[in-house]
């Protein structure tokens, strides 16, 4: 990475489901073990697509949580709870399965390659978009 | 040991009794996994029809990322020997995270069941409810006794209509996708009163080489993505060597789908239900007439709707159409593209094609002509891998390794056997593999 401001950009229409990112993300964090249960980044299956959701901070849940709203795309209504990437106490996502510490995506910073569910990502669904020189 | 977790889970539905056993290394090692693995147990266990022990036996890449290895196969007796063949999607992997290399599954529940696997928890949960439920239906009454997040991730094999029945054509279905060339195998499911079997795992699979192994695949990604128009192009020319001129029409405004890692993605989604597989097309087409796409959909979504597998029921028709040929049958005048008489015999039940194109050719004395169609079949369907590099010789240790054999349209042979070193430390002796499991190969590719 060469210090300039980047984000990942996803498409969710070119997302197959396959994984693969899940994989590299549990691979390159838990020093050689395969267990995406580990991955900052899950694939979401929705009823007509696949939804990459990357970990964000760990958020505990309150009365005011905001995603409780139904939210409309293409004409198909979603739960805002599944669309949000806060590891909270609410879902059995984005925690180490054995200690449930939170996970959140550090995109690869420890990789000068970058995120590594970029490089495992062959459909497109994933890419590294730059946000500001 | 890496590469494999060493343990096998053997469940008996009669009496409720689970047990986890060691399976020796030598033998996982001699033996790999899918296919091969699988035929060795079920020599080792003795399975017949009487005793009818279903296997479940893990790839050895399964899960860890290779590219394409997402594959574990099943083998059960099915008339007149052991079959065995490999599902896709993303069930092998979850079986990985349980811990465990091999199912073994013996007896016959009391009442309709469903086995659940999750990690060390292992379930026969009894319920009359679930028989007679559709694909979707068992998948959602499985899915609904679990919290949204958990039943997102957990893994359904299951039979519908067909298999309940006891058909030789009944398929099985993995989270919606119909596993053709799996013919028979949901009939065992069905013998045994299991509906279905869910699993999901939470467990660390554990590379020896893990640093190198991605090396390895972010090399040979990198190498994908500069070819992966040649890659396509390729597939495309196959449909044309294939002749399947409907191809472009049926997967109009579909969505790709991949099993577990897999980059080509050659599942095609549309309105969230798989679209028959080209192999599956070329079948419905080539074996049975039927050139219209409607033509086409209806049956392949009355095979979906009972769980049928398309591609036995294309050769169990044209047996019967032979048979109808011979006069050596009366209560059916079946012919080539006669959709109202396809329709009216996959619905009877009790109609010959749910005999299964075995059994019809040795209780008629046609086997000569099934064996021809076998051959025709292979022949044509050669022409998938006829291209590829010595594939056909590599197809049993591609299978046993868990990975499906379209990867090797984008990655070279010698790609997997590095990964096979990274991922277990050993290397891929391949001579010491000629002559195991060639026997269900053979099977495996006729159906595929």
């Amino acid at each position: 990475m060469d210090g300039r401001l980047y984000r990942i950009q996803i498409d969710t229409n070119k997302c197959t489901g396959c994984r693969h990112c899940e994989t590299a993300c549990s691979l390159v964090h838990t020093s050689g073990k395969i267990n995406y249960h580990r991955a900052r980044i899950r694939i979401i299956s929705l009823e007509d697509r696949f939804l990459p959701l990357m970990a964000g901070p760990y958020v505990p849940i309150t009365q005011e949580c905001a995603s409780k709203k139904l939210v409309t795309i293409n004409g198909k209504t979603y739960d805002q709870c599944i669309l949000c990437r806060a590891s909270c106490t609410n879902k059995s996502i984005f925690k180490e399965p054995d200690s449930g510490i939170p996970l959140k995506c550090d995109f690869c910073a420890f990789r000068p390659e970058g995120p590594a569910c970029i490089e495992f990502c062959t459909s497109g669904a994933l890419s590294l978009v730059r946000i500001k020189e | 040991m890496f590469g494999w977790q060493g343990k096998a889970l053997r469940v008996n539905l009669t009496n409720g009794l689970v047990e986890t056993e060691l399976i020796a290394t030598e033998l996982l090692e001699d033996y790999l996994g899918g296919c091969m693995l699988a035929g060795k147990i079920a020599e080792l266990e003795n399975i017949s029809a009487e005793n009818n022990k279903l296997v479940i036996s893990n790839g050895v890449l399964t899960g860890t990322g290779t590219p394409g290895a997402a594959l574990c196969a099943i083998g059960a007796h099915v008339f007149p020997e052991f079959f065995c063949c490999p599902l896709w999607y993303h069930l092998g992997a979850e079986l990985k995270f349980c811990g465990y290399d091999v199912i073994i599954i013996e007896g016959e529940a009391p009442v309709w069941s469903y086995l659940l696997v999750s990690d060390n928890e292992v379930k026969i949960v009894s319920g009359e409810e679930i028989k007679g439920l559709s694909l979707r239906e068992t998948e959602n009454f499985i899915r609904d006794g679990y919290s949204k997040w958990l039943g997102n991730e957990i893994r359904i094999l299951s039979i519908g209509e067909a298999g309940e029945g006891q058909s030789a054509l009944a398929s099985l279905v993995n989270d919606g996708l119909l596993i053709s060339h799996s013919g028979g195998i949901g009939s065992v499911f069905g013998e045994k009163h299991l509906k279905a079997i869910a699993i999901r795992g939470t467990g660390d699979f554990k590379l020896a080489h893990a640093s190198k192994f991605v090396d390895i695949i972010t090399k040979a990604i990198q190498n994908f993505r500069d070819n992966k128009d040649r890659i396509y192009e390729q597939m495309a020319n196959i449909c044309e060597e294939l002749n399947l001129p409907l191809v472009e029409k049926i997967y109009y405004g579909s969505e790709k789908r991949g099993c577990l890692g897999c980059p080509i993605a050659c599942l095609q989604q549309k309105q969230e239900e798989f679209l028959p597989h080209f192999t599956t097309l070329f079948c419905l087409t080539h074996l049975l007439g039927l050139y219209r796409l409607e033509e086409i959909l209806v049956i392949y979504h009355l095979c979906l709707k009972k769980g049928i597998d398309p591609i036995a029921l294309s050769v169990a028709a044209r047996c019967v159409i032979e048979l109808v040929k011979q006069g050596k049958v009366k209560e059916t005048s079946l012919k080539i593209g006669d959709i109202e008489g396809l329709i009216n015999l996959i619905t009877d039940h009790d109609s010959l094609l749910h005999k299964g194109a075995a059994r019809l050719a040795q209780e008629y004395n046609i086997e000569e002509y099934f064996k021809g169609l076998k051959k025709e079949l292979n022949e044509h369907l050669g022409i998938i891998f006829g291209n590829l590099n010595q594939v056909n010789e590599k197809m049993h240790i591609l299978d046993a390794l868990g990975i499906c054999p379209y990867i090797l349209l984008g990655f070279p042979f010698e790609m997997i056997k590095e990964t096979f070193k990274t991922v277990t430390g050993k290397e891929l002796v391949e001579g010491s593999l000629k002559n195991r499991g060639l026997k269900w190969m053979e099977d495996y590719t006729v159906f595929r």
